[in-house]
């Protein structure tokens, strides 16, 4: 294990990039093309130098130029007849890696011929760090993917194994790759990636009406969930994937929902008089927590799970509306909008009990404090919502203790963020300059990608590692 | 200006009933000219020309009746004010004097109230909107009133949720301390889901922050 952590510090003499600024038009093949890149300059200053300025940014979003290792993710080569199911699995293997915003990747050069032996010298020459190579082997109905990662610097096998895979072109099969590509991003940085996730989202039509939809982290498999061409909002995947939670006008007013997305049974969660909104599963899956008219105002409720009874009243705000809850991933606190100052504002509370609650937020000189949408990072370190600064939305994160106040974005309007399961991604609606879609993140290097453009989807909700 | 119902006259006749226009179909016109006289006389001309007047009349009757199913009740006033004013005698217009009012009152009661910008207070002017609300409703406990509160595309689509359930609120409460019967009202928030107005500008949002006063039956108000 010591090996490994000295390891970066050599490697920082081969890339570095300087990446930044969201911008819409960024886009997924840019990096790709990216060789080696010259000494950087980062070595010389010492390292909080760079960090950002908490709390104040607002201009021309920079993020810190940070080093990132050179992967190389050779032609997956393939046994007789399965060279189509090798080109698939390639495809996704590579864009997996790249997607997880950890890798500098390397081109493969033109002239390159699979061989017995990885040749450490030139992939180093190259700027690789890490070669990801691979086999596919068996059959099309039953798959197997050997994968290797070599370490190029110390020039030696880091990790290997075969993974078996659903039948190429069957419903699983994608998914199955991107577990693949995530176990390569473990065995690179000891942290999972996030490509064996989706996303749940709203998407409204043409004329007004709205339903939820879901589809892979990569865009792929898009698909509606529900069928009721009403209003409807808030959804949230259950920690297995297996169950929806929503709220639908399609018996007249908002009810909250959940949908067995395997059976397609609905049962109301929900249907008190007034609003009974954004409902969100707890880490375990076993309660729901969600926000419901009580007299003439908004407060959180918490509902236990299979079955459903036993509602508690979680906040006592009195005055002002409270609701957008979400857990700790520990589950023993909550983040929530609440108003009882008057404009809404991110708090924190202990999830039993009335302990005082903790304001995340701030107002700032020239902002309107409006604070809303918070969603707690699954690692814990950071809560991202979305604040009103200069006249438009923008994704702001900040530590649950209220410290290191960052914002995120200074273009459009940004809204409704939500953390991927290795907490540096977040997925966030964004309109304006020209387009409106759902956008992806990554909070560590500023890269963005378009998940969706050119439709109005909204209150996207990232799934646990699936 | 606002149309200024004649109240008084509403309640007093109220309970007459409208005969006169509460069927469904206008009454079909009486044959006019027999067909076995060749040349019609002053008297035949006379008859047909009051059928005609007659029917015209009750055409517009039957429009306005029309109107009011279909929601419409500022095309539905228009016409009864047509019959009352080109049509003086004829059934159709005797009862229209009613029916006028009743809309009129009907369109009170639908009467929008607006919001500041991220606030659910009454308003002075929404204030006396709803006291003309309550006036009428007084007369009327059966009547099962919508309130949906609806809020400007600014803020956060989940929040403005909320938003528009706490306008909705405001007025039911308002009304409610007006004396009224809080079982006559339901209230629904549709957030920014729902704008009148389309555009990202100040008129338009100040649209768009408002309660509306939705009568799923507002044919008890005419009876």
């Amino acid at each position: 294990m010591k090996t490994d952590m000295i390891k970066p510090l050599l490697r920082g003499l081969s890339t570095g990039r300087a990446d930044s600024s969201l911008d819409h038009g960024s886009s997924a093949g840019r990096a790709r093309a990216r060789g080696r890149a010259a000494l950087v300059l980062l070595l010389a200053l010492p390292a909080g130098a760079l960090a950002q300025e908490p709390g104040d940014v607002r201009i021309g979003i920079t993020y810190t130029p940070g080093y990132l290792p050179g992967l190389v993710v050779t032609p997956v080569e393939s046994t007789e007849g399965l060279g189509e199911v090798a080109r698939v699995a390639e495809a996704i293997l590579g864009q997996d890696l790249e997607f997880s915003d950890r890798f500098e990747m390397i081109e493969v050069p033109g002239d390159f011929r699979p061989g017995s032996a990885v040749n450490y010298g030139l992939w180093n020459q190259l700027g690789a760090v890490w070669l990801a190579s691979s086999q596919v082997s068996g059959s099309a109905s039953a798959p197997v993917l050997r994968v290797s990662l070599h370490d190029v610097v110390f020039g030696e096998l880091k990790e290997v194994k075969a993974f078996s895979l659903p039948a190429a072109g069957s419903s699983g099969f994608r998914m199955a790759v991107h577990r693949v590509s995530d176990e390569v991003v473990r065995w690179a940085t000891a942290e999972t990636g996030m490509a064996a996730t989706r996303i749940v989202y709203r998407r409204k039509s043409d004329d007004g009406a709205s339903d939820i939809w879901i589809m892979d982290s990569d865009g792929e498999n898009a698909r509606r969930l529900t069928n009721d061409n009403s209003i409807v909002y808030s959804p949230d995947l259950s920690p297995d994937g297996s169950h929806l939670l929503y709220v639908s006008y399609v018996n007249g007013g908002p009810v909250a929902y959940e949908k067995n997305l395997a059976s397609g049974a609905v049962q109301t969660v929900s249907a008190e008089e007034g609003l009974n909104v954004t409902p969100v599963y707890s880490p375990d899956g076993r309660h729901i927590l969600y926000a419901r008219t009580e007299g003439d105002h908004t407060e959180l409720f918490e509902l236990q799970r299979q079955p459903l009874c036993c509602g508690r009243r979680v906040t006592y705000t009195s005055v002002g509306e409270t609701l957008n809850g979400g857990y700790s991933p520990d589950g023993r606190q909550l983040v929530m909008t609440s108003s009882p100052l008057g404009l809404p504002q991110i708090y924190v509370i202990p999830r039993e009990g009335r302990g005082e609650p903790r304001i995340l937020s701030r107002y700032v000189y020239g902002e309107r404090g409006y604070a809303t949408s918070p969603d707690w990072s699954p690692r814990g370190d950071r809560i991202a919502y979305q604040a009103w600064i200069e006249n438009s939305f923008q994704i702001v994160t900040v530590g649950p203790d209220g410290s290191d106040r960052r914002v995120l974005t200074s273009r459009g309007s940004n809204e409704d963020p939500s953390w991927a399961p290795d907490g540096r991604h977040l997925v966030f609606s964004s309109t304006g300059r020209g387009g409106s879609g759902l956008l992806i993140l990554d909070t560590v290097t500023g890269r963005v990608r378009n998940l969706t453009s050119g439709r109005v989807d909204q209150l996207a909700s990232w799934s646990t590692s699936l | 200006m606002r149309f200024k119902v004649g109240f008084a006259s509403l309640i007093a006749v109220s309970a007459i009933g409208l005969s006169a226009c509460s069927g469904k179909a206008p009454p079909p016109p009486p044959p006019v000219v027999s067909e076995t006289v060749a040349t019609p006389n002053a008297d035949s001309l006379a008859a047909a020309e009051l059928a005609r007047y007659e029917a015209a009349a009750a055409q517009l009757c039957a429009d306005a009746r029309t109107a009011i199913a279909n929601g419409d009740y500022d095309r539905a006033r228009m016409l009864l004010e047509q019959a009352i004013r080109d049509y003086p005698g004829t059934e159709c217009a005797d009862g229209a004097m009613v029916l006028a009012d009743a809309v009129g009152a009907i369109m009170v009661v639908r009467d929008p109230i607006h919001f500041e910008f991220d606030r659910a207070r009454i308003t002075d002017d929404a204030a006396a909107i709803l006291q003309a609300k309550a006036e009428i409703l007084r007369n009327f406990p059966n009547v099962a009133i919508t309130i949906e509160g609806h809020a400007d595309e600014r803020g956060s689509l989940e929040y403005n949720q909320a938003l528009g359930q706490r306008r909705a609120e405001s007025a039911k409460t308002y009304l409610v301390n007006l004396g009224l019967s809080a079982s006559m009202f339901r209230t629904v928030s549709y957030g920014e889901e729902r704008p009148v107005a389309q555009g990202a500008n100040e008129s338009a949002w100040a649209e768009n922050r408002r309660d509306e006063f939705v009568l799923p039956n507002a044919d008890a108000m005419l009876k």
